[in-house]
């Protein structure tokens, strides 16, 4: 469902993005893990058509991104890694903004949204945004994407800012559409909804996939016989000494 | 003090910020020339309404004892004091919200609030950093000062160096006058800030500016002299003395204020009196006041919602009207020429040409926002499954049409005013209005793009050159079309004049009808040129 070949991200110098090879079937809930500053959101970027990228290409339901544009957004969703919404719009203001920009079906949408919000304990939609808390709009971003129950879903860091009962329901929602027929890719750096929640994992360290599979792969690559994700992480992305650099300070 | 001194400056260096230019080097950009961009229409407009005043209140310089009214005053003070009372309200109204939104809005604040400052400086150095924007107000005020000792020291008979004295007491009680508004201002938005969220704050200060426009209109209606009735002596005298005991009474300060003007010790001390109290009052009640938004929040459940067929436009058009900078600025380029509808000076011509100087010049501007509201939560309108140019385009297109509606109304009531000729004229005009429109909201969005990594909590979005390069352009082509269009329909109407006598007609009109035909021409090949450079731009934008 989701495809790229030798995708690659330069800023000027700076390669954020090295020949990206990625292949991730229909149904699949495939987690994109790093520390920060690895590349996760400009790989986001590019797969949701708002980075242009410097050479490589992304194939997403079988067609090429940069000349289907328009369709394949039209069966995104995508919770970016701000919640930035346009901050003189109340909240249901926004949502019907989108319904209309993305022409949903009126009645199925509004039933899935309120759905949604009873789950979210959404009650702030006459206020504006502006007035909202950071996981206030959090909740409204990723309401507003899921409401359209998009094909391909992309959450980048969804959880960060939402409480820990709203994170919980947010990782049911994901599984529900994962069940339901929906892709969905997602990047954390926290290991935990890394390991409880996907499918697959591909780790991504300055740019570049430094490992990728199952759980149950990942734990063979361990040449330390380590058995937590958080171990192996920390291994492969070369951050295992950090308990020297902990002594030093 | 030295605290608040410190939070001025970095909160004006971090206006002033170097920009990167397209090779990646550090600009340096003034501030001073971006605040004189912007308040070069409210400039023009406050010499406009001073020598309004000026023409009025000559006039009207008779003292009220000539009604047989026991008063020193004169029926200019009366008229006079309509004016400060509404310009001073409108102020208060204006101000006291607008230090609101900046200390809410601000991310300064919280961090401050965090650090051993002063809660007095934190919102002093909020209320100064609003000030500019609300300042169209106090800056009528001063040709109102300016103009009150001149017309009232030429009735005296003043020497020269009685004249320079009382220019000096002039401003001196200016300050104080100007001092208490602002006092009474923090006052108030003290007060608010205890029970207005920022977006309450936000609407509030828009209604100011509705407020405003109509008291602009008014007053400049109420103030013509002919409005005056003096045919029945007895209903006058009476009016006059109600007047007197309403806009005159000790309480407002502006009284004080003339009576200082005039010379009154009292006065000029009852000044500084209430100046040092509010202060006080200010310095006091500041110190334990509540500096973060405390907005109510709405329960209230929607059950059926709206998808409207355009849902770009349905909220481009909301956001605009719910910024009050941007709904002001839509709404300024009718004031002038309903105020000169209203004091009979009308002229289709000259309305043209300072419509469309304000006009043309706002549009750009308002395109420049539009496109802002989207830049500030970049990149996610990329993911709408709309062409991004489109998404672009359609915000300079939106100040276009509401503007060229603004002046079709505007002709309209032209024709009520002075008839059907009138109306032609207006409607011919409106082919140039609306392309210098298009080329000067083109050319605002280019330049936008030309360099789109702008600070989007900054007010003045445009760099002070960019803002005298927008506001040459639109003077020069307004000039340039509409001054041989007026003298044409003037040489239609009644024959050659001036210079015009002189020449054959063919090159008379040659001449009146060639040099505008040729500008909009240029216009329309200029419009092409941008709209192509805008697209380059575009693909690039990322
Ligand atoms: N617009 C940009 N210009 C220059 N460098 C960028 C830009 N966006 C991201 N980078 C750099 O690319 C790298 C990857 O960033 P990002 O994808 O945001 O990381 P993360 O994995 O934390 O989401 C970082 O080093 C960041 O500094
Ligand atoms: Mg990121």
């Amino acid at each position: 469902m989701i495809k790229t070949i030798n995708l690659t991200k330069n800023f000027g110098d700076f390669a954020a993005v090295k020949n990206l090879n990625l292949d991730i079937k229909k149904g699949e809930i495939y987690g994109f893990l790093g520390p920060n500053g690895a590349g996760k959101t400009t790989t986001m970027r590019m797969l949701t058509g708002t980075l242009n990228y410097t050479s490589g290409s992304v194939i997403i339901n079988d067609m090429d991104l940069r000349k289907n544009e328009l369709k394949l957004k039209s069966i995104m969703g995508v919770v970016p890694d701000e919640p930035k919404m346009y901050e003189n719009l109340k909240g249901f203001e926004f949502i019907e903004f989108i319904m209309g920009i993305y022409n949903c079906k009126k009645e199925e949408t509004q039933k899935r949204f309120e759905e949604i919000c009873e789950a979210f304990s959404i009650d702030f939609l006459s206020n504006y945004i502006g007035d909202y808390s950071h996981g206030m709009k959090q909740k409204l971003m990723v309401s507003s994407v899921l409401m359209r129950k998009p094909d391909v879903i992309f959450l980048d860091e969804p959880t960060v800012g939402l409480d820990a009962r709203s994170a919980k329901i947010l990782k049911m929602l994901i599984e529900k559409y994962k069940n339901e027929g929906s892709t969905i890719f997602l990047t954390t750096h926290i290991l935990e909804i890394a390991e409880k929640m996907c499918d697959r994992i591909g780790i991504i360290n300055k740019g570049e996939i430094i490992a990728e599979g199952t759980m149950e792969d990942l734990k063979k690559l361990s040449t330390t016989g380590q058995n937590s994700l958080e171990d192996i992480f920390l291994e492969l992305t070369g951050e295992d000494e950090i308990s020297d650099i902990v002594d030093e300070i | 003090m030295s605290q608040l001194t410190l939070l001025l400056k970095y909160s004006f260096k971090n206006k002033v910020r170097p920009k990167k230019d397209k090779y990646g080097q550090e600009k340096k950009s003034s501030a001073m020339s971006g605040v004189f961009g912007y308040l070069l229409p409210a400039a023009v407009f406050g010499i406009f309404i001073g020598f309004l005043f000026f023409m009025t209140f000559q006039n009207l310089n008779i003292p009220l004892a000539d009604f047989g009214i026991s008063s020193s005053f004169s029926l200019m003070d009366i008229f006079l004091s309509i004016s400060l009372i509404g310009l001073g309200i409108f102020f208060f109204i204006s101000y006291s919200p607008s230090i609101i939104v900046n200390l809410f809005d601000s991310e300064m604040t919280g961090i401050l609030l965090t650090m051993p400052v002063k809660k007095s400086t934190i919102f002093l150095s909020a209320a100064v950093d609003s000030l500019l924007l609300s300042g169209l107000s106090l800056g009528m005020m001063i040709p109102l000062g300016v103009i009150y000792p001149i017309i009232y020291g030429n009735s005296l008979n003043l020497s020269i160096p009685h004249m320079i004295f009382s220019f000096v007491v002039m401003i001196i009680s200016l300050l104080l006058f100007i001092g208490i508004l602002l006092g009474v201002s923090l006052l108030g938005g003290i007060f608010m800030s205890n029970f207005m969220g920022k977006t309450a704050a936000k609407k509030l200060s828009m209604l100011a500016y509705f407020g405003a426009i109509l008291l602009y209109v008014f007053a400049a209606n109420f103030i013509t002299p002919d409005k005056i009735n003096v045919s029945n002596a007895e209903v006058l005298v009476n009016n006059l003395k109600n007047a007197l005991g309403f806009v005159l009474s000790p309480l407002w300060p502006h009284t004080h204020f003339l009576g200082a003007m005039r010379g009154s010790f009292i006065s000029f001390l009852i000044l500084v009196l209430m100046n040092i109290v509010i202060y006080y009052l200010v310095f006091l009640l500041t110190r334990n006041m509540n500096m973060i938004s405390t907005g109510k929040k709405i329960k209230e459940k929607k059950s059926d919602y709206k998808v409207s067929s355009n849902p770009l436009l349905k909220k481009d058009l909301k956001l605009l009207f719910r910024d009050s900078q941007s709904l002001f600025l839509l709404l300024y380029p009718l004031i002038f020429p309903f105020i000169l509808f209203f004091t009979g000076s009308i002229n289709m011509a000259f309305i043209s040409i300072m419509f469309n100087f304000i006009a043309s010049f706002y549009a750009s501007f308002l395109s420049v926002m539009m496109i802002m509201e989207e830049r500030k939560i970049w990149p996610n309108p990329k993911l709408y499954p709309i062409d991004t140019k489109r998404l672009i385009k359609s915000k300079i297109y939106i100040p276009i049409i509401i503007f060229a509606g603004e002046f079709l109304i505007l002709d309209i009531v032209s024709f009520f005013f002075s008839g059907f000729e009138s109306l032609i004229f207006g409607l011919i005009m409106l082919i140039p209005v609306l392309i210098i429109l298009i080329y000067s909201s083109l050319v605002g969005a280019k330049m936008f793009f030309k360099n789109p990594k702008r600070d989007v909590k900054q007010k003045n979005i445009l760099s002070g050159k960019e803002t005298i390069t927008l506001e040459g352009l639109s003077i020069v082509f307004s000039l340039g079309i509409f001054i041989p269009m007026s003298a044409l329909s003037v040489y239609i109407k009644s024959g050659p004049f001036w210079i015009f006598e002189k020449m054959s007609p063919v090159l008379n009109y040659l001449i009146l009808l060639g040099i505008p035909l040729l500008l909009i021409f240029l216009l329309i090949y200029l419009c092409k040129k941008e709209s192509k450079e805008l697209n380059i731009l575009l693909e690039k934008e990322e």
